[in-house]
């Protein structure tokens, strides 16, 4: 472990859907830490229950699923004993989500300021909120007439922009991006990235980055975590797990990028 | 927004010619002999015909130059003699199926005085000597021929020395204009606001209408709204505890209610409520404590499907993702379920809810009949009971229309409710 | 659960063929069956080991009678249900294959029907046909067609741009054989879900109209019986109603959950 005083430290996490014969592991004794200003990428293919492990950190999976055992500590407090109202005070103004389909993501009878703004009013009384809403905006390089806007009169890369904005509305200490740039447009995910990259330097924010695509990885993260089944089968500095990965899981997806020449994975944006 | 009214009302024309044309065809084409339904076989035909008359059910259907009277109706001799079999003076062969008029015979086939202004025509199959209408008919062998004359020149067979022998026999009145027909006539009288007569009643059926309203609105009203606050806020309920026992229970219990059959609320609650228990008046209509009993039947004669189709609406928008992301920035549960699925669920609930309008006008059938409450669902049911064609087809009329009307309503209001239509 | 309710259907479906054969045969013997016997003597018993369910206004077994009006219930759901099921499936594929000019007729027909106010429009179509089972049948089997018209070609038009529908028509085979052979099949649990639904709505109706004097005239239906036994109920014979009432119910309520079952089991998409 990397960081004594981990912001986040998951232990021996287990997830279960359905009984008997039809009984899914979705998370099985996963265990993982997050350190301050640390960005942690937890990676696997679709179904590996990497979603799952990332909803579980504020009790907002699917009513079906029931946690079997394990521990979520969040600065020290285990957020699987909470109450929804205390969940409640924690999410969006301590861990904050970005979600993978922006376009469905938000609620389309609402305009954009609007639901920026409901996170402030919710977590922090004190403000001036419209003139929060455009600097928001203006952070993720948005212009502030947008906040008018309804969902579908904006494009995916906007509206992943929004929800950024939206995540980072009342200074939350980690942020959870699932799958930020899948259903985006190449162009589009390199913005964002850049974006992320930017604010978490800025901010010195945690990050738990849930992904497939080992470029991201590469990228951003300072720490991997790679999972198969439920399981976490490899952890270790990006670099280290990238360059020389020990799993056969790891390998096979290490083989699975495609790549127009073998450097690219080095090229780095900053 | 004035635009796209505009635009959506220009696509009612379609549906309104169509409701038009329906209640057409069922009246006039399918209906057959509307006089006899409503007044019954035993009246005179003089008075069918008059019937006819004021309704233009004289009238070729669509188009055409020729419709049939009254006065002479169209009849097989293979199936009979018919109403030759009253003249003493005309015999009638179940063999050659023909009708012979004996030598020597006056005989009227008329059943009463045609218009005299108008004119008919006989077509005639005939064999022997005579004539009809001042026409003469000569010849040995089986013979057609059609005698044209007005109605004022009316007259029946004479036979002097010889024998007629008819096997066919129809009489035509001329429409003068062809496009003059029962559709056209309809469509006029529609045009004019005119809802036709009833038979049964003896006055304007736009009167029995007026009449009707109020005491009709003064049931249905309560009873929409009631049932719409009831229902949202079960399937609300519903929403909230989904897959816990109060859910369960109010899913059972809404199929068992959808599954009781409208008259036995009716029944049971005029029983128990109004007649062992006391506890509401059993029937009549001249306070806000007669409706009170009406009210709460109607009210609990809807709400199992209504929760249904509510929970079904809250419980899809539950399952949609920008609940997971209102969840993620920490809304709670009751303002994720009252602010952000209501105003999405407001949608088809809006639907339903619009849709439901023209009830309001039709009137509750039976419960206005059970309860002795003179709105148009009593007026409606008892010109159904007693064929009162032109009340029957104004209802069905109206309560076309206002749905047509509503559908528009409900339009409108998803354009307002919902920002992703759009009102070009 | 489900398993109880096809359990009630199958019971009363046995009900209702028994209640045919019965007819049948009193029908083609030529005498008054036992149900429509009357005697004076036995009327308004109550129920006893004789008479389970008791005997009505004119000493007729109620149990007899309530037989009789499963088959007439049966008889309305399965004959409106081969009016309006083929109206409504056909027009849903012309519609839904075709689309343009086709489409546009066929949307307008069902949106004009869908316009006029059901109950009073089967009334009237009851009235003006005549009274009588005839009426019925026309009456509920002409306007319920709409809602599987509009399914049917919602279903179509989805199959219609699926790669095994384009495939077929690139073997060149003719349009009707793809609707029929290849896309028919694959909707049909629609079909299915829709008739179980629309079973219990029309054997509603039937017992609206029968109560009315619209229907049935002078056999056992639900509907008289409901109309003779309520006017009773005021004087305290309770059996009629109760047993008849509790029949309706029952069978209503059967279908409508096997229908959900039917419905969840086989396409949870399918909503109201």
């Amino acid at each position: 472990m990397t960081d004594v005083n981990p912001i986040l430290d998951v232990s021996d996490l287990s997830l279960h859907f359905g009984h008997g014969a039809g009984l899914v592991k979705a998370v099985d004794h996963v265990s993982f830490t997050v350190g301050r200003g640390e960005t942690l990428a937890l990676v696997g293919e679709s179904g590996s229950g990497k979603s799952m492990c990332a909803l579980s950190l504020t009790k907002l999976v699917p009513r079906a699923a029931r946690f079997e055992g394990g521990s979520v500590l969040f600065k020290g407090r285990n957020m699987l004993d909470l109450k929804d109202r205390e969940l409640s005070e924690v999410r969006g103004s301590q861990i904050s989500y970005i979600f993978q389909e922006p376009m469905v993501s938000f609620n389309p009878v609402f305009m954009i300021g609007w639901q920026i703004e409901e996170a402030l009013k919710l977590h922090r009384k004190d403000l001036d909120r419209k003139s929060e809403v455009s600097r928001l905006l203006e952070l993720v390089h948005l212009p502030d007439r947008l906040a008018k806007a309804y969902p579908h009169q904006m494009s995916g890369g906007q509206l992943q922009r929004c929800m950024i904005a939206m995540a980072l509305a009342c200074s939350p200490e980690l942020l959870v991006a699932d799958e930020p740039t899948t259903a985006l447009d190449v162009t589009v995910q390199r913005e964002i990235l850049n974006l992320l990259k930017e604010l978490s330097d800025q901010v010195g924010l945690s990050i738990l980055m849930i992904t497939h695509n080992l470029g991201i990885v590469s990228d951003l993260a300072d720490r991997v975590c790679v999972m198969q089944q439920g399981k976490i089968v490899e952890e270790g500095q990006t670099r280290q797990v990238l360059d020389d990965p020990q799993h056969d899981y790891t390998q096979q997806l290490m083989a699975a990028v495609p790549r127009l020449r073998p450097t690219v994975r080095n090229n780095s944006y900053e | 927004m004035l635009k796209y009214i505009l635009k959506r009302m220009l696509q009612m024309v379609p549906t309104i010619v169509g409701v038009i044309l329906l209640t057409f065809v069922l009246f006039n084409v399918v209906g057959g002999d509307l006089a006899a339904i409503a007044l019954g076989k035993k009246v005179s035909l003089q008075s069918l015909e008059t019937f006819d008359e004021q309704r233009g059910l004289n009238k070729p259907l669509f188009f055409g130059t020729r419709s049939k009277s009254r006065a002479y109706e169209d009849q097989k001799f293979s199936m009979g003699a018919g109403r030759w079999r009253g003249y003493s003076q005309a015999v009638y062969s179940a063999e050659t199926a023909t009708v012979t008029i004996q030598p020597g015979a006056e005989i009227d086939p008329l059943a009463f005085e045609l218009k005299p202004e108008q004119d008919f025509i006989w077509t005639i199959s005939f064999k022997g000597k005579g004539t009809l209408a001042g026409h003469l008919l000569s010849s040995k062998d089986w013979k057609t021929e059609t005698i044209r004359f007005r109605g004022e020149d009316a007259a029946g067979f004479t036979t002097e020395s010889d024998a007629l022998e008819i096997r066919r026999l129809k009489l035509r009145r001329v429409v003068p204009n062809p496009f003059d027909s029962q559709l056209w006539f309809y469509v006029k009288q529609l045009a004019r606001g005119d809802m036709g007569y009833s038979e049964s009643q003896r006055q304007p059926v736009s009167e029995l209408l007026k009449e009707g309203v109020l005491p009709s609105l003064s049931l249905t009203i309560p009873i929409f709204f009631i049932g719409i606050v009831v229902s949202i806020s079960l399937s609300l309920v519903c929403a909230f505890f989904r897959d816990t026992f109060i859910d369960r229970f109010l899913v059972i219990f809404s199929v068992a209610l959808m599954s009781i059959n409208y008259l036995v609320y009716i029944v049971a609650g005029q029983y128990f409520l109004a007649y062992k228990h006391g506890i509401f008046p059993v029937w009549g209509y001249e306070s806000a404590k007669y409706l009170a009993l009406p009210v709460l039947i109607g009210v609990v004669s809807g709400l199992g499907s209504n929760i249904r189709f509510y929970r079904t609406v809250m419980l899809d928008e539950m399952y949609k993702d920008y609940v997971r992301t209102a969840f993620a920035k920490g809304v709670s549960k009751p303002r994720v379920l009252f602010v952000h699925v209501l105003k999405n669920a407001m949608i088809p609930i809006i639907t339903n809810v619009v849709i439901a309008i023209p009830f309001l006008y039709t009137g509750a059938l039976l419960l206005e009949s059970f309860f002795g409450i003179p709105g148009l669902g009593y007026l409606g049911i008892n010109a159904i009971l007693s064929s009162d064609i032109d009340v029957v087809r104004a209802l069905v009329l109206i309560g076309a229309m206002l749905f047509v009307v509503s559908n528009l309503l409900t339009d409108i209001c998803y354009a307002a409710a919902d920002p992703r239509v759009k009102l070009k | 659960m489900a398993l109880l309710c096809l359990g009630l259907v199958v019971l009363f479906t046995l009900l209702a063929i028994y209640g045919e054969v019965v007819y049948r045969y009193h029908d083609f013997k030529d005498i008054t069956p036992a149900y429509q016997k009357t005697n004076l003597d036995l009327k308004f018993m109550a129920p006893s080991f004789t008479h389970w369910m008791g005997t009505d206004g004119l000493g007729r077994d109620v149990m007899m009678r309530l037989i009789q009006g499963v088959t007439i219930a049966y008889k309305v759901g399965i004959i409106t249900s081969l009016i309006a099921i083929p109206i409504g499936v056909f027009f849903g594929c012309l519609a839904g294959f075709y689309g343009g000019k086709v489409d546009d007729f066929v949307v307008w027909l069902y949106s004009t029907f869908a316009s006029m106010p059901g109950l009073l429009f089967i009334l009237a179509i009851a009235m003006v046909v005549g009274k009588g089972l005839l009426g019925i049948y026309l009456g509920i089997g002409l306007t319920t067609w709409v809602g599987i018209c509009r399914l049917v070609r919602g279903e179509v038009i989805k199959h219609k741009s699926q790669t095994y529908v384009q495939a077929a028509q690139a073997l060149g085979l003719s349009s009707g054989r793809i609707i029929f052979k290849h896309i028919l099949p694959n909707i049909s649990h629609v079909i299915i879900v829709t008739f179980t639904l629309r079973f219990p709505a029309a054997v509603g109706t039937e017992v609206f109209l029968s109560f009315l004097g619209i229907g049935v005239q002078d056999q056992p239906s639900w509907g008289l019986m409901i109309n003779s036994a309520r006017m009773r109920l005021w004087q305290g014979m309770w059996w009629e109603m109760t047993f008849v009432t509790l029949a309706v119910f029952l069978l209503v309520l059967a279908f409508n959950l096997l229908g959900d079952a039917l419905r969840d089991a086989l396409d949870p998409r399918l909503n109201d």
